[in-house]
């Protein structure tokens, strides 16, 4: 019912309109004739120039041959990428075939490899006593101490 | 005070009327419907012409947009106006050499004698009728003449008809023209102008051209 009524506003508000709609689409029509009469006139001049008022324009042919451009580049880092994943596969691939190959050569591998150590830290004063201390057998509570009193400074 | 008193025959008439006036608007409604699909359909020729510029970002601004827009859409015109033009020019062209050949530069195509008339309908005057003081059609002519073949009416029935398809497809393509040009600047609107609210969602015409200008 609500489409109803819709088409029948619609009908009434075009039915008002129409004189201008026809006034507008005759003027239209005039100028339409003289856009044709130019059109006429460059064509002719086109004809003997050798060129067509109705192919591409040269905007047309250039804007094609950007868009060639673009997608030439766009295929060319896509294959690019494809050759650097290729490479980077054949080169695990091979690995894996040498480790399979020599199992052995996997134990030994891993030996070598360096395992990573932790930086040495410079060593603390307290540290360095404690060490003196096992060593000539002497009290270490004053290391004790020292830490309780650490253990003061941090309660507030 | 006189009251108006309507009989039963005045009623009807009133009710029929009322029925034909509501049919009218609504026959309108639904042939303006499908004059909007035809020209959403043959806008979409613009998207056509700009594809390529817009897809290369050829050109900086919303003027220079329109401006090749218009360019390529005179052309287009051209293209599609030629024939009926051609049509035109020729049955023309013809009714200038049947004048030179006949003698008779006063040689009128529509004439019911020796014209396009001689097949049609030749209706008498419309009988009318005093209704509220108004004269009102209130039945059928009487049929003077029903549609013959005259030989000497021959030209007439080429020159018409050529003349009736040269117009009605010069101005399709006249309004092919405008719905194009339309086109052509909401696509240019839609590129260069930057909205912070979303659009609501396309109608299934507006589908490509929503893609083309996202991207």
């Amino acid at each position: 019912m609500v489409q109803f009524f819709k088409v029948f506003g619609r009908g009434v508000l075009y039915t008002v309109l129409l004189p201008f709609i026809l006034v507008v689409w005759v003027l239209y029509g005039v100028y339409c004739l003289i856009i044709f009469i130019i059109m006429f006139i460059k064509s002719l001049i086109g004809f003997f120039k050798g060129e067509s008022v109705t192919g591409e324009t040269k905007e047309d042919q250039a804007a094609r041959k950007m868009i060639l451009e673009q997608e030439q580049a766009q295929q060319n880092a896509t294959q690019m990428m494809s050759a650097m994943y290729q490479n980077v596969l054949a080169q695990a691939q091979a690995q894996q075939t040498m480790m399979q190959q020599n199992p052995g050569m996997m134990g030994q591998q891993m030996y070598q490899q360096p395992v990573p150590q932790p930086a040495p830290q410079p060593a603390t004063e307290l540290q360095n006593n404690a060490v003196f201390a096992e060593n000539t057998g002497e009290n270490t509570d004053i290391l004790n101490e020292n830490e309780e009193g650490g253990t003061d400074n941090e309660s507030y | 005070m006189n009251l108006i008193k309507l009989t039963e025959n005045d009623k009807r008439l009133i009710i029929v009327l009322l029925l034909l006036i509501i049919l009218l608007f609504v026959i309108v409604g639904y042939v303006s419907l499908f004059i909007k699909k035809i020209m959403d359909k043959q806008g979409s020729k613009a998207d056509e012409m700009l594809a390529n510029v817009v897809k290369a970002e050829y050109f900086g601004s919303e003027k220079e947009l329109v401006r090749f827009g218009i360019r390529k859409n005179s052309r287009l015109f051209f293209k599609e106006a030629r024939v009926p033009f051609i049509i035109l020019c020729v049955a023309w062209l013809g009714l200038l050499l049947f004048c030179l050949f006949s003698g008779n530069w006063h040689y009128n195509p529509l004439s019911t004698e020796n014209g396009f008339g001689t097949l049609l309908f030749q209706l008498g005057p419309w009988p009318k009728s005093k209704f509220f003081h108004i004269n009102l059609i209130s039945g059928w002519p009487e049929v003077v003449a029903k549609p013959h073949f005259e030989w000497k009416a021959w030209f007439s029935y080429l020159f018409v008809p050529a003349n009736i398809i040269g117009i009605i497809w010069y101005l399709i393509a006249t309004q092919a023209y405008i719905a194009r040009s339309l086109r052509i600047y909401k696509i240019a609107r839609g590129i260069y102008r930057k909205k912070l609210v979303a659009d609501p969602a396309p109608t299934s015409t507006e589908t490509n051209t929503n893609n083309t200008v996202s991207q």
